[in-house]
């Protein structure tokens, strides 16, 4: 008879209570079951360790994998990155949910009918190829599209030749949101370099919406930073301006409760107290800074310059009534600013999304150049250029699929939106064909069914995916891609940090089942199209390619923090000794170590960090033109910083609850479907699978909800159902949701229903944008 | 004899949940599944807590990382009938599997709710099973489990030092959540080693235990937000 260790314990039990002797005997007996019951071990095995850089998100966090055989067992930062020198961010973490999820594709397949049948890599090769060269033949593969991340490197090269050589140069790049600080500094500054805030050296930073705690730029890197912002003493402080009490509000000094959409009135009222008071550097403003003071043109025309204009049209009590700030708190925050130096001024992300927020941006923006921030040490600095860019123009900037909204994709609106109004009003045209680099565009856009749809009037779809994910099960042909841990990996200096850097990793794993590393399958397909692509497979390509940086004869290998300060000292001294003599043995440090970085930065470069047409930091901006639309300021105030009220969202009594999106860092990875990082996901809510709203507790009183209750969340556009949260920090008339987060279908299950974005009314013909600000709901039970 | 013991600078943690997951994959925690959660019964020994201010303090919110505190006079461990909890010489609170009959008197003991009862048998997608951690054990239906401050670290440690013939260095051994932290909030070592960090780190002004008026001891020391 086989006894379970349950049955054993409450026979055991029963008769020993039976025997009146329960407190001795339990014991006895529970220590009896310890030595028969067998506890369950995983496999052992020989354990090993290799390197990767993480690619869940653009931050290119080094990591290490702990295997024990062949299995990987646990995933930690690398110690030598100098991204994130060790740390690494709960999405890394949970990568390895990504590399076993039991969705893995494990050999190619094909759409036959309504099911899918395996087939092998000769056969996908074969077929998908001979699709495009017949559309080539009918001179239809110029409308060949590729949809991607942000490429780079030799990727981003294959993948050019691989559509060059087809005759288009539709390749589209999904960027996340947060574009929008970017256009701002580029308008002000007259820079194309990204931008990139020294958290850890400023002593004051204010954010007004800006999350730096949840995916900001490179989420371990802002971690970092704000640590050791932090960890210094005198310690620096942080206010936060925004409507919902994020984690980055709760994090900080004091928390400013804002209007939604009323964060560059904000900025214009802190920067109407640095002027009144005098508190701005006048060194910098003057000698460094355009469009301060009035001035005459060439034909002797007077302009009003921005001081004149901030002080006749952001008195603090209009200020106040804007904001719903009191004026008493603005000049507080004002004069912290103004009198602590360096200080740091931030503009948000989800409002960034729509040209409004630029205007914020630019706002936000100003406020760095009156305190004197501007590449300076604590400051806003300038990512120094990849050092192996290729100056040859491979592909076009903007892709003609998306021509009609070049300057909106430019000037960061989210280029999901901009295809899905494309692939709706067949305009410019249909693709032809449709090749997507693991990406989910139909989980990611904001009404995945109808988004679907669309996609599905393309006659030919490929997707290389890791995952049978929402978008790959609507297409034609699935190549199973291996994941980052399985492949070579190239990574460029992410967003946020201020050097050079290359990052290489060598597969720290082999590839499960037949799936290949996408690098090695588009160069596969390319070379079946005779496409001249770099030779040998991706591994070697990449090594090609980063061997160049030899010649660089500066920078260094990564390594550990001790190793990054001692180079930054040899380096301010004048002299460089590199670890290595060959290019060789430079390739073979960077794959133990994680890469190559350059930490030298020269502050107050203005030849670099100033571009602009008069060679300095533009207040006044007739570059922002493409913002004006017809309901803007007339006349040369548009042309500076400046505050429009949103319009006044539809809906009204029917829809009595303004919505403020925000994006949590769970939301911010390329893989939406690992049930580590759902679970994390609310955070405080008691229930973290799906989509919930944060109410205030008085109306949540008035509805009859409670927290954790289901509810429907429902907008003019569409209604989904979510968990409720109630807090004392909402205001009464407002709900947060997140944007992202869909589905509620069970931690594994990779296909999934729409997240809080479905509910944004979408822009009119020729009118794209997506107005976050604008959205409101009513809310019921469910 | 060392006692370890575990502290948290609370003004650099940034909430993000990285040791919460870390603790998850090394001590091989069940995912939840939908049931579970909707049921609140999702293991977490790491838990990240939000508390939010009231009255003139609304505006104020703080989250705190919640391990167990490995209390140097632990409640959970004396309402235990079949010593299936128990503390090591080194301040370690223990959890024997085997040995645990389900009571979740522990459970109800802890003052600070750190320990979690098996409603249901472990599952695992049978790909996903292959990242399970063989230094730790998979908990079967029925018994309690908690944070032990990865106990199976430190005996992995101690072997190899013993190898190595030589004593054990600070850094050999930290738990998985401390060796994650991307904001280095979470320090970790012998409380009783005045040179240790933290020891000096336990000395700060800003220090201070969770329910300390209890009694229970804690050796999980939080640092406040400021100066």
């Amino acid at each position: 008879m086989k006894l379970s260790r349950r049955g054993f314990v409450k026979f055991s039990a029963g008769s020993a209570a039976g025997l009146g002797l329960a407190g001795f005997s339990l014991k006895a007996l529970s220590a009896l079951n310890a030595t028969v019951a067998e506890e369950i071990y995983p496999p052992r095995g020989p354990e090993s360790f290799g390197n990767s850089i993480c690619q869940l998100c653009p931050g290119g966090c080094g990591i290490t994998v702990r295997k024990v055989g062949a299995r990987a067992v646990s995933v930690t930062g690398n110690k030598s990155s100098p991204i994130n020198s060790g740390g690494l961010c709960p999405i890394g973490v949970a990568s390895l949910q990504y590399l076993y999820h039991p969705e893995r594709l494990r050999s190619p397949l094909k759409k036959q009918g309504n099911s899918w049948s395996k087939i092998s890599w000769k056969q996908a090769v074969d077929e998908i190829t001979s699709r495009l060269r017949s559309l080539a033949e009918r001179g239809e593969s110029e409308r060949v599209a590729v949809l991607s991340h942000p490429l780079s490197g030799v990727l981003k090269e294959s993948v050019s030749k691989l559509l060059r050589g087809l005759g288009s140069r539709d390749l589209i790049e999904l960027s996340g949101p947060g574009d929008g600080t970017q256009v701002a500094v580029r308008i002000m500054q007259g820079v194309t370099e990204a931008p990139a805030y020294d958290l850890a050296s400023s002593n004051y930073i204010l954010t007004i919406g800006c999350e730096i705690l949840e995916g900001w730029t490179s989420p371990v890197w802002d971690m970092k930073g704000f640590s050791q912002f932090r960890g210094k003493r005198p310690r620096g402080r942080l206010v936060y301006a925004g409507p919902r009490q994020s984690v980055t509000a709760a994090k900080a000094d004091s928390w400013i409760p804002l209007r939604p959409g009323s964060g560059g009135a904000f900025a214009l009222g802190i920067a109407y107290v640095l002027i009144s008071e005098r508190l701005y550097d006048f060194e910098f403003v003057h000698s460094q800074c355009f469009g301060f003071e009035d001035w005459r043109d060439s034909e002797g025309k007077l302009h009003a310059g921005f001081r004149s204009r901030v002080l006749d049209g952001y008195p603090l009590n209009r200020v106040s009534e804007l904001t719903g700030v009191a004026p008493e708190q603005i000049l507080r925050v004002a004069r912290e600013f103004g009198s602590t130096r360096p200080a740091l001024a931030l503009a948000g992300s989800v409002e960034s999304v729509s040209p409004n927020s630029v205007m914020t941006a630019l706002c936000v923006h100003s406020l760095n150049a009156l305190s004197g921030s501007i590449d300076r040490r604590g400051g806003v600095l300038l990512q120094y250029p990849d050092p192996l860019k290729t100056e040859e123009k491979l592909i076009a900037e903007f892709p003609p699929l998306m021509t009609d909204f070049k300057a909106r994709l430019r000037f960061g609106e989210d280029p999901l939106q901009v295809l899905d109004q494309a692939l709706q009003r067949r305009e410019p045209y249909l693709p032809s064909a449709l090749l997507l680099l693991e990406t989910d565009p139909v989980f990611d856009s904001r009404e995945p069914e109808d988004f679907g749809k669309r996609l599905r009037q393309i006659p030919l779809i490929v997707s290389i995916s890791s995952l049978l994910n929402a978008t790959s099960s609507l297409a034609d042909y699935v190549l199973p891609a291996a994941t980052f841990l399985e492949s070579w990996v190239e990574q460029p200096a992410p967003p946020g940090v201020p050097f050079s850097y290359e990052g290489l990793s060598a597969p720290a794993l082999e590839p499960i089942g037949e799936s290949r590393s996408v690098g090695d399958i588009v160069l596969t397909l390319a070379r079946a199209l005779a496409v001249k692509v770099p030779e040998g497979d991706y591994g070697s390509a990449v090594k090609n390619r980063l061997a160049r940086l030899y010649e660089e004869k500066r920078g260094s290998v990564a390594g550990t923090v001790f190793d990054q300060l001692w180079q930054q000292l040899m380096e301010q001294s004048g002299w460089w000794a590199p670890t290595y003599e060959t290019p060789d043995q430079l390739l073979q440090q960077m794959e133990t170590k994680g890469g190559w970085w350059d930490s030298f930065y020269r502050y107050e470069d203005w030849s670099r960090s100033l571009r602009t047409s008069s060679g300095k930091f533009q207040f006044y901006l007739p570059e922002a033109e493409f913002l004006r639309d017809s309901n803007s300021a007339p006349g040369d105030s548009f042309y500076f910083p400046h505050f429009e009220s949103p319009p006044k969202p539809p809906g009204g009594d029917a829809y009595p609850f303004l919505v403020n999106f925000f994006d949590p860092l769970a939301a911010k990875t390329r893989q939406s479907a690992l049930p580590l990082v759902r679970e994390i996901a609310g955070g405080q809510v008691q229930n973290n699978i799906g989509v919930w709203v944060e109410l205030g507790q008085e109306d949540a009183g008035r509805l009859g909800v409670r927290s954790g209750d289901l509810v429907w969340v429902e907008s003019p556009r569409s209604r989904i159902q979510a968990f409720a949260r109630t807090s004392t920090s909402v205001p009464a008339g407002l709900v947060n949701i997140p944007r992202g987060l869909g589905g509620k279908n069970g931690p594994w299950n990779v296909i999934s229903t729409p997240g809080g974005a479905s509910l944004v009314e979408q822009g009119k013909a020729n009118e794209p944008t997506v107005r976050w600000t604008e959205t409101r709901v009513r809310i019921t039970r469910a | 004899m060392s006692r370890w013991g575990m502290v948290i600078d609370i003004d650099k943690c940034t909430a993000c949940q990285a040791c919460v997951v870390a603790c998850k994959v090394e001590n091989n925690i069940r995912t939840p599944s939908e049931e579970d959660a909707l049921k609140n019964r999702t293991i977490s020994w790491m838990n990240l807590i939000s508390l939010h201010g009231e009255g003139s303090e609304q505006e104020r919110a703080t989250f705190l990382p919640r391990p167990c505190m490995h209390c140097d006079n632990p409640p959970c461990i004396k309402v235990c009938p079949v010593d299936a909890t128990n503390i090591s010489a080194e301040g370690i609170v223990r959890q024997v599997y085997p040995r645990c009959i389900g009571c979740r008197y522990c459970t109800n003991a802890c003052p600070y709710t750190v320990r979690y009862f098996n409603w249901s048998a472990p599952q695992w997608p049978e790909e996903a099973q292959q990242y399970l951690n063989p230094d730790v054990s998979v908990r079967p239906k029925g018994v309690v489990e908690k944070c032990t401050f990865c106990h199976h670290r430190l005996q992995k440690a101690k072997e190899k030092a013993r190898v190595e013939h030589r004593e054990l260095r600070q850094d050999d051994y930290v738990p998985a959540c401390v060796e994650i932290c991307p904001a280095n909030a979470m320090a970790f070592g012998d409380l009783d080693d005045p040179n240790s960090e933290v020891s000096q780190l336990a000395k700060n002004t800003r220090a201070f235990r969770l329910l300390e008026e209890l009694g229970t001891q804690p050796k999980v020391i939080y640092l406040k937000e400021g100066e």
